[in-house]
């Protein structure tokens, strides 16, 4: 066997768990999906008319289509530098000697173990008429409406997006700190030899470093959050007026509520178009190292 | 100086964000021990019986036999109005009924109420429960003073082995007149106090649900799969990172496109693969499919990406196989994503409800989740026993992370700068 | 001797194979706890003994899922407690069985049939049923010198009660109508307020939208009026806000009895029948919802499915759920005479509400058509909206769906 064979053969070798558990679980539905989301099924009962892309072209003539895609890209907009920022400013702070460092290290994740209903039972009384916000804001005597922030067309999306920064943060701060460890702590030391300040080597040396962690945690949060799903479904179920409405709960409500699997489905590979999209516009925007 | 005044002040910063980020865990274990309410409502007690309110109303909270000639009366022992009994003569077993709606009487501490009655009358104490079976104490109790006063009992459930204390439809206070004893009486204010802190939920959620067998399959599945990401997802990600092969940044789109497909529109597609290879309800339907997740494989490259390459090439050189690269240089080396790699999976696979739902049907198979998903009745939620159950069911994540963390953080104290 | 041998020999065959030959009945549900589930089916395995009950506990996070993905995937189970506002959709798709005939052997004493009616067409049995009834505040009505005991009746009691009561000021308010929210914008109150009123969304036949009618518009103007003196949020929040003792009334649902009495034990609460009309015409509808019990048509036992639901219904049975779920009630009648009932008064009166509800026009795209309603009274109450505009629009936008 030659060299160039042998290495064929060992990159399949690598590759086959992915290679084997996606031939046998992973593509079978996604081509029934596809293939549904070409079709009138309804979920309940067995016919199935081909309708070429009419899903797809009904997609972009539907109303709450449109405008749940758009809440979905204010929401990825509106969160992801919060969160990001949030987690990678503690990360590099939590870097450094500090009291109590691995107590808040442990604590900022320890939330992500909690269920989301937990979490989206307490926001919702956070937001509630006789909550803590309108609580906070009477006594500051500002004049609010005593109605739900969630219920309220206007607000119910930012609150979402407010908890949803808060509940997500650390998550992210774990990941960061999997990335810092892989900096050598030689650049550190010559750093600090040099005279730089913290902020400098913040900038100059931390985060560029964690530039392909950057890319990562960006993309992963990219994807999760095109996703959202359980906090809309446990707080608002898309409402009030479909200001919360996201694509993945609408599709969700489409193929399960409407029994509409066929659009269901369209919507979930417009989705998949636009993350990938996206996806790759990051890649290349943050990793230049690869094509 | 001025740098040690930031300092402070993001110290107490962080200190706030930490507050805030604890509140859910708090809130969780302490509305596991109250007695009744929710996440922001600790109820320690609870007036059964007032009779400000005209006799309409407490129907709804009470009844009375042995007599009728009962009244809301304006004397009392503070304020207000109380409940006036003048029976006739021959009847000397009055009862007080008050309903309880099924709650567990296990969670009162105590019952107290005020009353008139001439000592020497005596109260025996019954309970029926939801499915119509009654009990009495044994022993009754006799009331010595004179006057209005204030009188308290307890309820000793061992004493009521007939009934099912958990579900109690009435609570009844029985008044027994002895033939001398001049049989009309004043009560007001019937109140209960509740036991809190109380560790009553864990012990009902613990006998009234197979916990053990859920943190058993919950546990089953999540190690396997943790496992399982450890080795393939690092695999995989080493010939992402290390190898040049043709094909492999749209292969790797793909496995990130998997990512991307809501599962919402696959547990159709999914549940049918399963039901023709007859895996629904086995553990394999639950664990298989997890075995290499699209997240390891892309959080494992980007890591060994970052590795030095030196370390390869000079094993390389030495004549290590790629196998032995993987295993005695990357792996090692990799030890801190693969940390999170596994405190991610194994909170993916442990909290993960969608899925389990979907494909586990017999009880006995159930995950934590499932089970936590099952405490939620039509439009209500009792939530101390949920929080009970949430308790128990978050306790095996925070000790794998507590195991794992050890890898992230005190690797990071090492490779810090220290100031 | 050897005849009787014979005999033996084959009443013991029979009686294998009789055994052997069990029925297996998979049973889906929402309601029956695992354990409850197992007392009840023990006692009619015990009754029918060639049958064999498999249960599955369906959770309400997404049991409903389930039941859809198993019939995609042709794995229904032979009986299948539903919503009862999915039963046009179901039935529509072909999904569940006809059951024109159980109905007629069912007899009186079960109610709840127009809930499960599809095309003139009978699709579930009715099984548990829930509706909304009405919450005061007793302390609030005597503090503005209203007879606690005499609760309003018609929509001008009702009307005056909650003027006085939320002139009281100070963050109280009169009553309650729900908004922001999917669902109960409509559910409570406004739409059956306005089948009291005898309006009707739809027409009988289904095909034309009759969301304009005057009796629409009246109930829209009576509730526009009713909103500039009351708290307009969630549902969640205004059993919240009625619980610290700040709102007179409002239209909920039996299950607050929980939380009130878990949350705001001390609170003087009581509940009526919804307000009707007025004294001499319209009726006291609420909302019905309810579960019901469907045959999926993949079910290849239908005899032993019915035998099921049969059983399931019997006024005890059914009984034994309200005792553990007090917030559902037997759709049969003859549960009335439960002693349960004597020591849960409020529930009583729910159950008794029972009588005056409706359920929704059964419109497979009924899931659409509330929205537009949904829309139209937050339109009204919330921006305070002129109502004949509203509703006119409103009505275009439903005949557009139907069509």
């Amino acid at each position: 066997m030659t060299y160039k064979n042998k290495q064929k053969w060992v990159i399949f070798l690598f590759l086959s768990p992915w290679l084997i558990i996606f031939a046998i679980f992973g593509a079978y539905p996604i081509i029934y999906s596809f293939i549904t989301s070409l079709t009138d099924y309804s979920g309940l009962n067995p016919s199935m008319n081909f309708v070429g892309l009419d899903n797809y072209i009904r997609a972009f003539q539907d109303e709450v289509f449109l405008k749940a895609l758009t809440n979905t890209i204010i929401f990825v907009i509106g969160t992801i530098p919060f969160t990001l920022g949030i987690a990678l400013f503690l990360a590099i702070l939590l870097n450094n000697k500090i009291p109590l460092q691995n107590l808040f290290k442990s604590g900022f994740f320890l939330p992500s173990v909690i269920s989301m209903v937990v979490i989206s039972t307490m926001w919702i009384y956070i937001y509630s008429s006789s909550g803590l916000v309108n609580t906070i804001l009477k006594s500051i005597g500002v004049t609010v409406q005593d109605r739900s922030w969630l219920a309220r067309p206007e607000s119910a999306l930012i609150s979402i997006m407010i908890m949803d920064v808060w509940a997500a943060f650390g998550y992210y701060l774990l990941l960061f700190f999997a990335g810092l460890q892989n900096i050598p702590a030689q650049l550190y030391e010559a750093a600090r030899i040099d005279g730089a300040s913290k902020t400098q080597i913040a900038f100059k040396i931390t985060i560029p470093m964690l530039k392909p962690t950057l890319f990562f945690v960006i993309a992963l949060n990219t994807i999760r959050s095109f996703q959202i799903f359980s906090e809309i479904y446990t707080m608002t179920g898309g409402g009030p007026s479909n200001s919360t409405q996201t694509i993945v709960h609408y599709l969700y409500q489409t193929s399960f509520r409407k029994f509409q699997m066929g659009y269901g489905s369209a919507m979930a590979y417009i989705l998949l178009a636009i993350i990938l999209l996206i996806t790759l516009v990051q890649k290349r925007m943050l990793r230049s190292d690869f094509v | 100086m001025r740098e040690r005044k930031t300092n402070k002040v993001l110290f107490v910063i962080l200190l706030v964000l930490l507050f805030f980020s604890l509140i859910p865990l708090f809130l969780t274990f302490l509305t596991s021990v109250i007695p009744d309410g929710d996440l922001f409502h600790i109820t320690q007690g609870k007036t059964f019986l007032d009779f400000e309110k005209g006799l309409m109303f407490q129907k709804a909270k009470m009844k009375v036999t042995g007599t009728k000639d009962y009244k809301q009366s304006d004397i009392s022992n503070g304020n207000g109005k109380s409940l006036y009994f003048n029976p006739k003569s021959s009847e000397r077993d009055i009862e007080l009924v008050v309903f309880m709606l099924g709650k567990d009487i296990n969670l009162i501490n105590y019952i107290e109420f005020d009353i008139d009655i001439n000592p020497g009358a005596k109260l025996r104490i019954g309970v029926k429960d939801m499915n119509d079976n009654t009990q009495y104490s044994e022993k009754a109790v006799s009331f010595e003073k004179e006057g209005w006063h204030k009188f308290r009992f307890n309820i000793d459930t061992s004493e009521f082995d007939k009934v099912d204390p958990k579900n109690t439809s009435q609570i009844i206070l029985k008044f027994e007149f002895p033939e001398d004893v001049p049989n009309s009486f004043y009560i007001d204010e019937v109140f209960a106090k509740y036991h809190f802190p109380t560790f009553i939920n864990f012990k009902t959620v613990w006998e009234e649900n197979d916990f053990a067998r859920y943190i058993f399959n919950s546990s089953l599945v999540s190690i396997t799969v943790v496992l399982g990401n450890l080795i393939f997802c690092s695999m995989v990600a080493y010939a992402f990172a290390r190898k040049q092969f043709r094909g492999k940044e749209v292969l790797f789109s793909i496995i990130l496109s998997t990512m991307m497909i809501p599962p919402q529109v696959i547990v159709i597609p999914i549940f049918i693969l399963m039901k023709n290879i007859g895996w629904i309800d086995t553990y394999q339907a639950l664990i298989v499919p997890s075995l290499v997740t699209p997240f390891g494989i892309f959080f494992m490259r980007q890591y060994i990406e970052q590795l030095p390459l030196e370390l390869d090439k000079a094993a390389f050189v030495d004549g290590a196989t790629d196998w032995q690269i993987f295993t005695k240089i990357i792996l090692p080396l990799s030890k801190p994503a693969m940390a999170v790699l596994g405190i991610n999976s194994f909170i993916g696979v442990w909290n993960d409800l969608f899925m389990p739902l979907i494909l586990v049907s017999k009880h006995e198979m159930w995950t934590v989740q499932v089970g936590l998903a099952n405490f939620s009745q039509l439009n209500q939620v009792q939530w101390p026993s949920m929080m009970a159950a949430s308790t128990i069911a978050g306790l095996p994540i925070i000790i794998v992370f507590l195991i794992f963390q050890k890898q992230i953080i005190s690797g990071v104290v090492d490779g810090a700068v220290k100031y | 001797m050897w005849k009787k041998v014979l005999v033996v020999f084959l009443v013991v065959a029979l009686l294998a194979t009789a055994g052997m030959a069990k029925t297996k009945l998979n049973f889906w549900s929402f309601m029956l706890t695992e354990d409850a589930a197992n007392n009840i089916i023990a006692d009619f395995e015990a009754a029918n003994p060639d049958i064999e009950v498999e249960y599955v506990q369906l959770s309400w996070a997404n049991g409903f899922d389930k039941i859809v993905t198993a019939i995609a995937a042709n794995a229904a189970p032979d009986v299948v407690e539903l919503g009862n506002t999915w039963v046009a959709n179901f039935a529509s798709e072909g999904a569940i069985m006809n059951m024109n005939y159980l109905k007629e052997k069912a007899g009186e004493t079960i109610v709840g049939w127009p809930s499960t009616e599809y095309m003139g067409d009978y699709y579930a049995y009715p099984w548990l049923l829930g509706t909304r009834a009405m919450f005061y505040n007793i302390d609030l009505m005597e503090q503005v010198g209203l007879d606690p005991e005499n609760p309003p009746t018609t929509w001008a009691e009702l009307m005056d009660a909650v003027q006085k009561i939320d002139a009281l000021g100070n963050g109280i308010y009169g009553i309650g109508l729900c908004s922001g929210e999917p669902y109960s914008p409509w559910q409570q109150w406004f739409l059956p307020a306005a089948w009291g009123n005898y309006g009707k969304t739809l027409s009988a036949d289904m095909k034309t939208a009759t969301f304009n009618s005057p009796q629409m518009k009246d109930t829209g103007k009576f509730y526009q009026e009713l909103s500039n003196h009351a708290l307009m949020t969630k549902e969640a929040d205004m059993a919240a806000v009625f619980g610290e003792g700040k709102l007179g009334f409002f239209i909920g649902g039996v299950y607050q009895v929980a939380t009130f009495s878990a949350n705001y034990p001390d609170l003087n609460y009581f509940s009526a029948f919804v307000p009707k009309p007025s004294e001499f015409t319209g009726t006291h509808a609420s909302f019905a919802g309810g579960e019901v019990l469907a045959i999926p048509t993949q079910c290849k036992n239908v005899e032993a499915a019915e035998k099921l639901i049969n059983y399931l219904v019997m006024p005890d049975v059914a009984m034994s759920i309200t005792k553990q779920v007090p917030s559902i009630f037997p759709s049969n009648t003859l549960a009335s005479q439960d002693p349960w009932f004597e020591d849960h008064i409020i529930h009583q009166i729910f159950f008794e509400q029972n009588a005056f509800a409706v359920p929704t026009p059964p419109h497979p795209k009924w899931t659409d058509i509330q929205v537009e309603i949904s829309k139209a009274v937050e339109k009204i109450i919330l921006e305070k909206a002129d109502v004949d505009t509203v509703f006119d629009s409103a009505n275009e936008a439903i005949q557009k769906i139907i069509d």
